[in-house]
């Protein structure tokens, strides 16, 4: 957070001080070997969804080629296993049965010859108590922003990830927040978007995931270092909670949400 | 065992010393003093004195004090001196004699048309010192800059062996080292975040400077704590002949410098400041949010010095530099260093000298943050205070004795979090950290005969790592295992380190010689940081039970030749450096909330090794140099980059500078410098894919691609409008890239906007044709 607020008041700077030119450049960038790239989601509101692809080449598209063949199976607080099956390519789902907060949850994946395995278990819920649109920015460069507020149960180690939908479409950028610094408090911090396309009369859902610490790592690894938007850190792949060599993740999160029309 | 070792350092040290004393025995009587500038009064810093009957010589030391050790009888002694008018002086030695030397400011008209006496000035072919740069402010004063902003760190950038840290930075590179391994000292006291406005300037106002001195390897056994170069900034002391009022008015900033006596010959004092106003034009706008903003820095400089008597000396000297960088009422940062010398001079007799110093040096950040419900406020500092004590003891003309300890008390505060009662934000501290760092040396210079002199010492540092505090052990993966309790002033590891400083010169005649060198450096304090560029909020940690002090073991072996009646000299050196114990950051770290900082943090080791060549044109109409640098600095780090050896960011193949001032006549100087290096290394993506709805990027090699390479035109020129008794003033102009090259500043990844499907590479380009003016006046 703190790397942010700084961030954001470099990049103000920057911009009042001088006028810096970009332009799109041509790189000779080396095709590394195809990974497997796994997203795995399973919600207190919704049935486990596993998404799986191969990773491709700078020049590529960026189009969702799914992985067909794979073998996957969910076994939920060493018990029961549940297989889950191709619903489009590359798309493995089960209704079997839908996440309970304070339950683990093992993802086992066969594909290719490869195995990959993780296991995440769903925090308690944290109820996301309002949303509220504030201008942020500066001079007449004023974006719209979200500020969800939600209360943080005492305790530290509650980590959350944030999602902004706009008219339905989800927004890009990656919220993580965790209680380090905010522990028992009731947290209204913003949701930054620097895209600046929310609009008067938009309709705004946010939705608050309560996700364990490992998953928290994932996202906040991910933000910083291999979005390839960030240079103030050494890029790198983000932490993974997939064992087995997989790029990509595995959460079982509870999630909240709240709707408003932008005013 | 490693104690024998040691003892027998010791034993070795003092057997050699005392090999020599029997010389002393000889009826030699000593002549010394200080030597001072004539129209100020100011203390002059390696000055060189030769005695031509018996061509042996000395050089002043840092408060301008020689000594030389002669038989009885009459002798002509030069003495030179950069900017200075050489002079003889005829002596009778009949007994130790007890001379101040005072010379005149070379004539500006004199400077330029009549080649200077040229013989011992710049870099000495003589001795043994290695790896050694020294700028005269003149030098700085004439090289074009960023927006008109003269500036020490900026300028030793076009020396070889020390690069720059991006595109109008301040920060640089030694022989491979990162930016936090470059001791920089102002007057002494360590100054821990040396940029402003988040590195584009430096926190030296030139105004203020008398010497600046940068040792890239073979560090005398006085310098000791950090592994790549010493930067040693010595402030004016202030006229004590006269008060003199000067300043500047430039694009950015303005300056004023006022000295001069309070006794006069006896003492003076010196007051200079300077404030940039960039906010000021924001105060024009009608947006209330921008006029509400604030960006500046300002840095004051001040300094007393008072003579208590033939023997003694005080200095008194303060630095206090602050950023302030605010957007309406809504969020600030405010960041700075304070620094504070008290120094003692003291001249036992005409062979030993002493100096005793008390430092105080402190950097902290406070951000503020007044936003609704996040009202808090983060407030970080690292502060010291440092005793020392140097003697330098002129045994004989052979023998050069220096000596000392110094010893440093570190208080860390790594963040402070105050939050109100309804804020987001609880209020919360990290742990303090206590350290004491203890240094004791000794070193001898030996001159075997006119060809060969020996330099040959020694460091023994010890780190104490205090309470109170939690200290903890961690397994492989980061996790703390467990935590041990200590009460305040514990000692939870002691670090002690032998660190040898051996070096060797051999003349072979007048114009030319060769030297060679080892020294070993130990760094107990580690800027932590993960970012290429500057930051405020860079965290400093101190050695503790799991990170050790970083070590570095460099060889250099250098050529050093003067040509054309020395007014050209040629340097070629050549340097291996090995580091142990570097750090990095874990992938996935957040440093600033983590208490146990150790958490974050891997090991590994570095090798750098290069070449670096210069041709330096000292003297007549068209001064400057031309310096070249062919250099690979790598690291390896336990659990980055597949545990094998890569590039590190700072890694440049080729380092070019070519730097000429031309004093076109009476009224004009211009100036030019032109500067190539190899893109710096870098992680570029080789592959991508998609997670949460964004694409993101797979990345196989730390650092296994390379920036494109910079290179820039700087032009600069000066007029003299004014040049009276009473006054005098100048105009300089320059322009900053002047051909507009486009250096890529940073390169990053996106989605086409128009086509998502598509992902691209955006260059981005930060200084093109930057102009700027700034007036110049003195009143004398």
């Amino acid at each position: 957070m703190i790397r942010n607020i700084f961030r954001l008041g470099a990049l103000l700077m920057l911009i009042i001080t001088i006028a810096s030119c970009e332009k799109v450049i041509k790189l000779d960038l080396q095709a590394a070997n195809r990974q497997v790239v796994i997203e795995g989601t399973l919600a207190n509101t919704q049935t486990p969804v596993v998404r799986i692809s191969m990773s491709k080449t700078f020049e590529e598209s960026n189009d969702f080629v799914g992985l067909t063949g794979a073998t996957v199976a969910i076994k939920v607080n060493n018990g029961n296993t549940y297989g889950l099956t191709p619903t489009a390519a590359g798309v493995y789902e089960t209704n079997a049965f839908t996440g309970m907060p304070d339950s683990s949850y093992s993802l086992t994946i066969t594909v290719n010859g490869q195995t990959f395995t993780s296991t995440s278990i769903m925090p308690k819920s944290v109820t996301l108590d309002t949303i509220t649109i504030n201008e942020v920015g500066f001079g007449n460069n004023k974006n719209k922003t979200v500020y969800p507020s939600y209360k943080d149960p005492f305790g530290k180690g509650n980590s959350y990830r944030l999602i902004n939908y706009i008219n339905g479409k989800q927004e890009k950028f990656i919220y993580v927040q965790n209680d380090e610094l905010t522990d028992g408090r009731t947290v209204t911090r913003p949701l930054i978007n620097r895209d600046n396309n929310i609009k008067s009369g938009d309709l705004v859902t946010t939705q608050l995931l309560c996700i364990d610490q490992p998953v928290y790592t994932y996202w906040f690894s991910l933000s910083e270092s291999s979005t390839g938007e960030n240079q103030s850190a050494t890029p790198a792949n983000p932490v993974s909670n997939i064992e087995g060599g997989a790029l990509g993740y595995f959460s079982a999160y509870a999630v909240s949400q709240k709707t408003i029309v932008v005013p | 065992m490693v104690f024998e070792k040691k003892s027998h350092l010791v034993l070795f040290l003092i057997g050699l010393l005392f090999s020599q004393t029997n010389l002393l025995a000889q009826n030699r009587f000593t002549i010394s003093g200080i030597i001072k500038s004539k129209k100020t009064g100011e203390t002059i810093i390696g000055a060189s004195l030769r005695v031509l009957e018996t061509n042996t010589g000395a050089t002043s030391n840092e408060y301008g004090f020689y000594s030389l050790s002669l038989v009885k009888g009459i002798y002509s002694i030069e003495v030179t001196s950069i900017g200075k008018m050489s002079d003889t002086l005829k002596i009778d030695v009949t007994n130790n004699i007890s001379q101040n030397i005072f010379l005149s400011d070379e004539s500006k008209e004199l400077a330029t048309v009549v080649v200077r006496s040229t013989r011992n000035i710049g870099r000495s072919i003589a001795g043994t010192q290695t790896g050694v740069e020294k700028l005269s402010v003149s030098d700085i004063k004439n090289i074009p800059v960023l927006l008109g902003e003269k500036d020490v760190l900026k300028t030793i950038q076009l020396l070889p062996g020390i690069k720059s840290a991006g595109d109008g930075n301040a920060g640089f590179f030694v022989r491979g080292g990162t930016s936090d391994q470059n001791q920089i000292l102002l007057d002494e006291a360590n100054v821990y975040n040396a940029s402003h406005l988040l590195g584009f300037f430096s926190t030296f106002n030139s105004d203020a400077i008398k010497d600046i001195t940068v040792y890239k390897g073979g560090m005398p056994a006085q310098y000791g704590g950090r592994l790549s170069s010493v930067l040693d900034i010595k402030m004016n002391d202030g006229n004590n002949q006269n008060y003199n009022v000067s300043g500047g008015v430039g694009l950015i900033s303005a300056k004023l410098n006022v000295e001069g006596p309070i006794q006069k010959g006896v003492s003076s004092f010196l007051v200079t400041g300077r404030r940039t106003y960039v906010d000021m034009f924001l105060k024009g706008s009608k947006d209330t949010s921008i006029k509400n903003s604030r960006l500046y820095f300002y840095d004051l400089n001040m300094k007393l010095n008072y003579e208590l008597g033939k023997r003694d000396k005080l200095y008194l000297s303060g630095y206090f530099g602050r950023d302030i960088l605010g957007f309406g009422k809504q969020f600030s940062i405010g960041w700075g260093n304070g620094t504070g010398t008290l120094r003692w001079n003291h001249i036992f007799n005409g062979r030993l000298f002493a100096n005793t110093s008390l430092i105080y040096s402190n950097y902290d950040y406070k951000i503020q943050i007044t936003s609704g419900a996040n009202d808090f406020n983060i407030f970080s500092q690292i502060r010291d205070w440092n005793l020392k004590q140097d003697y330098q003891y002129s045994i004989n003309s052979k023998n050069n004795f220096r000596f000392g300890w110094s010893s440093t008390y570190h208080v860390v505060r790594p963040g402070e979090i105050t939050g109100s009662e309804t804020s987001s934000v609880t209020t919360q501290k990290q742990q303090e950290r206590y350290s004491l760092e203890s240094g004791l040396y000794a070193s001898n210079t030996y001159k075997a005969n006119a060809k060969l002199s020996v330099t040959y010492g020694a460091r023994l540092t010890a780190f104490n790592v205090l309470g109170k505090g939690d200290f903890y052990n961690i397994d492989n993966d980061g996790k703390v295992l467990d935590t041990t309790s200590y009460a305040s002033g514990k000692v939870v590891k002691t670090y002690l380190n032998v660190e040898p400083r051996i070096a060797i010169g051999y003349q072979f005649n007048n114009t030319s010689s060769v030297k060679g060198s080892f020294v070993r450096n130990v760094q107990n304090m580690h800027l932590i940081s993960n970012s290429t560029s500057s930051n405020p909020t860079d965290k400093w940690v101190s050695s503790s039970n799991l990170i050790k002090p970083e070590i570095s073991d460099q060889y250099s072996i250098g050529y050093y030749k003067n040509l054309y009646n020395n007014s050209v000299e040629l340097t070629v050196e050549s340097y291996y450096k090995q580091m142990q114990n570097i750090t990095d950051y874990r992938d996935g770290a957040d440093v600033f909330t983590n208490n146990a900082i150790e958490t974050a943090l891997l090991y590994g080791k570095g090798r750098a090794y290069g070449v670096e060549m210069m041709l330096k044109k000292k003297t007549g109409k068209f001064t400057g140099w031309a310096s070249y640098t062919l250099s690979k600095t790598e690291r390896f780090i336990n659990g980055i980059n597949k545990n094998q050896w890569y590039n590190a960011r700072q890694d440049r193949t080729h380092d070019i500078a070519l730097v000429g001032m031309y004093q076109l006549n009476n009224k004009w100087n211009l100036s030019a410098n032109w500067i190539f290096y190899t893109g710096d290394a870098i992680t570029f993506p080789n592959g991508k894919y998609s997670v949460g709805g964004q694409t993101v990027y797979y990345y196989t090699n730390r650092n296994g691609y390379r920036m494109p390479s910079y290179h820039r035109l700087d032009l600069g020129a000066t007029v003299q409008l004014k040049n009276k008794k009473k006054y005098s003033s100048e105009l300089a102009f320059s322009l900053y890239n002047a051909y507009g090259r486009e250096n890529a500043y940073t390169i990053t990844f996106r989605d086409n906007k128009d086509d998502p499907t598509k992902t691209e590479a955006l260059r981005t380009a930060l200084f093109r044709w930057i102009p700027s003016i700034s007036f110049n006046f003195k009143i004398k």
